[in-house]
């Protein structure tokens, strides 16, 4: 097997998915963050306002 | 007096260098349609020439036409809307779809009755199928899209949509080249790549009109007025953005020659496969799903008068579907010449995909509660939460489908193109039904002609879903039993023409459902058109809407 390959795909099998799993986490953190609820219900009503 | 004062009209940068481009593409179109290699690649050069000096003309005629200033941006501190693009791509959607919905009821008709092909090359069932996929797909939903797009992004950000002629540029460019695309397969131009079958001078000419969406996209965006970009706007985002490098990877093709329709892939041999279904799969990811999502979460909540049920959850929904969703691709290459881990990556990450498809449903249907009785009244409503009910079912059955055991029998069966077409007319289409039963209403400022023929329209599509989608599974699952049955002797039981005989009453059911099918959609096409047509200017909004006693 090319050890470029190996390499790049222990990469991808170990540093990726840590990658993925810390954004992953910091989209929930920044969805529920308990602070951002009055923003998101009026993002959330900005379809229904008329204009 | 005020005359003298008046500033001279003058020609804008963007008129004047399209309206040169224009001219060059014309000069260059004639040249190439002199030295064509064959004589349909002459025609489609041709095709350029015309469209190019009709281009040029329009541009002139526009200029002399206009007043001496650009639209404004706004009228009375109101944002200025520009809904023109979005009237024409309206109508073309409703246009294709008829088109498209008819060839494929033609060819649901062809595999069930063979002699239907009338020993005509143009008509034969492998020329026509490419015809119906990139009707239904790219003409009718990628109209749609353009439309809602054009609309909910002017909406939400409460902007003029970006650039003068740009838009304009985009409707009919896009339109132009499905013209290309859908003739090319009836002569025999093509790339033999599912879903990216127009060759590599369509290609390129999409090219140009895609990045200028996404400019105008991002220009409406960037001008906005709402310090919040509404996730509608994202969805739609990501649907653009993903479709140009997805379209650029899958046809990385040389030319034979500037004279010849045929070109060479660079990718060979289980590389190209790859890339093909990374390309095809999240063409069903960012086309037929988050483009339609996008749809979802503006007309819903305005249907229903309610909010979206969560907004944290459409965050969460966004995310996580577009990162799954580009890894899915390979689970339609089990059991081939690509590696193992690949496949097992492929079918992991399509079973993690159900969790955010489920979000999404949830979120969509959950809107309506506390608003449920809307419907028993509006149909339009009804059309348009069904169409995430399926959205749920089919985002269910894709992935149980992607599990190598249940694909080593599912494969290469009736039973896919049933999962497709649950995804197809259920979701794509309902969603895209409600939608213009929405917009075209809006933007004409017209009442909608009749609640009672989408009622009409609602019930028998459905039935001819349900009858597609059944007799599919029942064929499907059938073909694929008998494939796999041995003899005791070891013998394959059955010889593949029994397994097609077999096929033929589920092939007669089909075409019926697709027979329902196109009828609810002539029905909408006609309701569409009244209303367009009416003289009846629409009472304001909160009258309309008016829950029903």
């Amino acid at each position: 097997m090319d050890p470029t390959y190996k390499a790049v795909a222990e990469f991808a099998q170990t540093w990726g998915l840590a990658y993925f799993v810390v954004v992953f986490a910091l989209v929930v953190i920044y969805a529920l963050w308990p602070s951002r609820q009055k923003q998101f219900d009026e993002a959330a009503r900005i379809p229904l306002r008329e204009d | 007096m005020a005359n003298a004062l008046a500033p001279q009209k003058q020609m804008t940068f963007g008129e004047g260098g399209m309206a040169l481009a224009f001219v060059a593409l014309a000069l260059l179109s004639i040249v190439v349609a002199a030295k064509a290699y064959t004589p349909e690649y002459a025609f489609h050069a041709y095709l350029f020439t015309a469209a190019s000096v009709a281009a040029v003309f329009a541009i002139i005629n526009r200029y002399y036409n206009r007043s001496t200033e650009t639209p404004p941006l706004t009228i009375d501190g109101k944002p200025n809307y520009n809904m023109g693009p979005v009237k024409f791509a309206s109508f073309a959607s409703v246009f294709w779809g008829l088109a498209g919905f008819s060839v494929g009821l033609y060819i649901a008709l062809e595999l069930a009755y063979p002699g239907l092909n009338l020993d005509i090359s143009y008509i034969t069932f492998g020329r026509l199928r490419p015809l119906h996929t990139s009707a239904v797909i790219f003409a009718f939903g990628g109209n749609v899209l353009i439309a809602t797009s054009f609309y909910v992004v002017q909406r939400t950000c409460r902007a003029r949509l970006a650039g003068d002629l740009a838009p304009w540029f985009v409707v009919l460019g896009y339109n132009f080249f499905i013209v290309i695309a859908g003739t090319g397969y009836l002569l025999g131009i093509t790339q033999s790549k599912e879903y990216a079958e127009p060759e590599w001078y369509s290609d390129l000419f999409l090219t140009v009109v895609w990045v200028t969406y996404f400019l105008v996209y991002l220009g409406t965006i960037m001008r906005r007025t709402e310090p919040h970009i509404y996730v509608a706007n994202w969805f739609y985002l990501a649907f653009i953005l993903t479709i140009a490098v997805l379209h650029l990877g899958n046809n990385a093709a040389v030319p034979v020659s500037l004279f010849s329709p045929k070109s060479y892939i660079v990718w060979s041999g289980v590389q190209d496969a790859m890339v093909q279904w990374w390309y095809g799969h999240n063409a069903v990811g960012f086309f037929l799903t988050a483009g339609f999502l996008a749809i979802m979460y503006y007309f819903i909540p305005k249907r229903a008068e309610r909010p979206i049920y969560s907004y944290r959850l459409s965050i969460i929904h966004f995310w996580a579907l577009i990162f799954l969703y580009i890894w899915a691709g390979p689970h339609h290459l089990h059991y081939t010449a690509l590696p193992d881990w690949a496949q097992t990556l492929g079918m992991t990450f399509s079973i993690m995909l159900w969790m955010p498809s489920w979000g999404g449903m949830i979120n969509g249907i959950m809107t309506l509660s506390g608003a449920w009785d809307k419907l028993r009244t509006d149909p339009v409503l009804r059309m348009l939460v069904v169409s995430v009910a399926f959205y749920g079912m089919s985002t269910f059955e894709g992935p149980m489908m992607s599990v190598k055991v249940v694909n080593s029998l599912s494969h290469y069966t009736d039973w896919t193109i049933g999962h497709v077409h649950s995804g197809a007319l259920g979701w794509v289409g309902y969603v895209s039904f409600g939608a213009l039963y929405c917009l075209i209403p809006w933007l004409w400022n017209r009442p909608l002609y009749s609640l009672k023929l989408v009622n009409w329209h609602f019930w028998i599509s459905t039935i001819g879903i349900v009858l597609y989608i059944t007799s599919m599974w029942v064929s499907g699952i059938l073909q694929g039993l008998m494939w796999r049955a041995y003899t005791p002797l070891g013998f394959l039981e059955y010889s593949f023409v029994e397994t097609v005989e077999a096929m033929h009453p589920f092939y007669v059911i089909r075409a019926l459902g697709g027979f329902l099918f196109l009828t609810g959609a002539l029905i909408m096409a006609f309701n569409l058109w009244k209303t367009v047509t009416s003289t009846e200017a629409a009472a304001p909004a909160h009258v309309t809407l008016a829950p029903a006693e």
